[in-house]
């Protein structure tokens, strides 16, 4: 536990060394925040699901960038034999690396966008229900169990090669293909295949978040494949001994 | 302290290590030599427990790498080649980070740090950020990084690569310095380096140890005969006859120069005899010394028969 923490720390400090963070943070919230205005603009509406609801694609989008470094620019610049020669386990040094990601996108992408929380709530007309709590809970519960499964693709990707291009071009593409899987399902003819194609979509399982409903089943959706591309980013580093 | 026995390491069909066993004792400064692509970093990195061999064992201070991966780590300072750092960290930042990661914690991280910035004299530069550093400097941080743990064995691939002959000298010293009762592996494929700081010297040529001992020693295990080299006034051909006919003497040659290079036999010492025959002969002798082989000579000799 305090060799994750050791590392977290680390990894945390270093992405506000570089401006990555801080870019990040500003075109995020500059994209969100335009579709955020144009929906309440043209709707006047409060349904936080549907305000936040180009969100999801934005992280898709962002996400990549706080990832492809992590371990990508450690082989490249060969830091990583400092650290593998050190007394901490590849599992220790992935998911240290992978908290300090997941925190950095829950201080620059997630928490400021509660700023559009603030604006829905404070411009409810009197006697409207207002702003539902319960789906802003729901809905950020989804956009960080989403982002948190994107992270762990990207953290996988960036383990697997020297170059932070092709790990930010990788980790985008699967990203994205367990984004738009569902969409094919249509076009598949058996029945047990459509079944699995929309089970895999990370889309399929945040709209139930977006609709102030939570599932058991989308929640372990995004743990399991959290842990899984965790375990596999793992396993690329524990491999890096074998070559 | 460290024990290899029976070491191969496979990268694909390329055999890199071939069948390595080396017993290394506490306290011992020990110097690889051999010349680029030996397999003298992928030694260093096996017994760091960086990479794993294909097949044989290493353990350090007792315990097998593969076992206690995170108790062997404790006991090793690795400096690797090309002294990777994090350039964004200032000097002070990125060795408290390394100290924590190795497991130091309280008052002794503050202890330790202002320990090895003095020991490796960079206290003046510890809020300086990496990127801002020499060359020289760099390689100063990256032994401190190596040192911060206070280990009983340190790894260092090729300290002084890279550096201008003053920084070759101050490394040398502090690495020297550092010595203590720690038990030093240094590559290098600098002669005069390994032979001035190293008790022990491996010579590996194409993933083999081809040979191993002290500088003395490895000239006796190398060369069969030991050199006398002569400087007559005139009559250099006549000269040179003339030793060829003293009874030890194997071999004669005479060089642009007309220095004479009477090859003798390793248990002989001639120098007396060819003396005392030129004389008789009334050769007017400028010159006459003993030539032994140097770590050059051994070097090439050893790398290129295999």
């Amino acid at each position: 536990m305090r060799n994750i923490f050791i590392l977290f720390k680390r990894e945390f400090k270093a992405y506000f060394f570089s401006p990555v963070a801080y870019i990040i943070s500003f075109l995020f919230l500059a994209l969100s925040g335009y579709f955020f205005a144009g929906f309440v603009n043209r709707f006047a509406s409060a349904e936080v699901g549907y305000a936040f609801g180009s969100f999801p694609i934005l992280i898709l989008f962002f996400a990549p960038f706080l990832t492809i470094r992590l371990i990508s620019e450690e082989k490249r610049s060969g830091t990583l034999e400092l650290m593998l020669t050190s007394p901490i386990s590849p599992l220790e040094l992935v998911i240290g690396k992978y908290l300090a990601a997941f925190t950095v996108f829950l201080t620059v992408m997630i928490l400021p966008t509660l700023v559009y929380i603030l604006v829905m709530g404070s411009f409810a007309q009197p006697g409207s229900p207002g702003l539902d709590y319960g789906v802003v809970f729901t809905v950020y519960m989804g956009l960080i169990l989403f982002g948190a499964s994107l992270l762990s693709i990207g953290i996988f990707t960036s383990s697997l090669t020297e170059s932070q291009l092709i790990a930010g071009i990788v980790g985008f593409v699967v990203s994205l293909i367990l984004y738009l899987i569902d969409g094919q399902a249509a076009t598949v003819r058996s029945p047990f295949w459509a079944d699995l194609m929309k089970e895999l979509s990370l889309q399929t399982h945040y709209i139930d978040f977006a609709g102030g409903m939570i599932k058991a089943s989308n929640v372990i959706f995004y743990l399991l494949l959290t842990s899984l591309f965790l375990l596999f980013a793992n396993k690329s580093v524990e491999s890096h001994v074998w070559k | 302290m460290i024990q290899i026995k029976g070491l191969i390491k496979d990268y694909g069909d390329f055999r890199a290590l071939k069948d390595i066993s080396v017993d290394i004792k506490k306290g011992e400064v020990i110097g690889l030599l051999g010349p680029n692509g030996a397999g003298k970093t992928t030694l260093m990195r096996i017994i760091t427990g960086y990479i794993s061999a294909s097949l044989g064992s290493v353990k350090v201070g007792g315990k097998d790498i593969l076992d206690d991966p995170k108790d062997v780590k404790k006991l090793i300072g690795y400096l690797p080649e090309n002294c990777p750092l994090y350039p964004d960290m200032t000097v002070r930042d990125f060795l408290l980070s390394m100290a924590e990661t190795k497991g130091i914690k309280g008052p002794k991280l503050k202890e330790r740090l202002e320990y090895v910035l003095n020991a490796v004299k960079i206290k003046d530069r510890e809020k300086s950020f990496i990127s801002t550093l020499s060359k020289g400097y760099r390689q100063r941080v990256g032994l401190a990084q190596s040192l911060i743990h206070d280990p009983q064995i340190l790894i260092l691939d090729e300290p002084t690569v890279g550096l201008d002959p003053n920084q070759i000298i101050e490394i040398r010293d502090l690495i020297m310095g550092l010595k203590g009762d720690r038990t030093i592996i240094l590559s290098s494929h600098i002669l005069p380096e390994v032979s001035q700081m190293c008790e022990r010297i491996i010579v590996i040529a194409d993933g083999s140890i081809v040979a191993q001992g002290s500088e003395s020693e490895l000239i006796t295990q190398v060369s069969a005969n030991h050199k006398v080299h002569i400087l007559v006034q005139e009559d250099f051909h006549k000269a040179m006859d003339l030793i060829k006919t003293i009874d030890g003497v194997q071999e004669v040659h005479i060089d642009r120069n007309n220095l004479i290079e009477a090859e003798i036999q390793k248990d002989k010492d001639l120098r007396p005899e060819i003396a005392q025959t030129l004389i008789k002969s009334n050769f007017k002798l400028l010159e006459l010394r003993g030539g032994e082989m140097t770590l050059e000579e051994i070097f090439i000799q050893l790398t290129q028969a295999n």
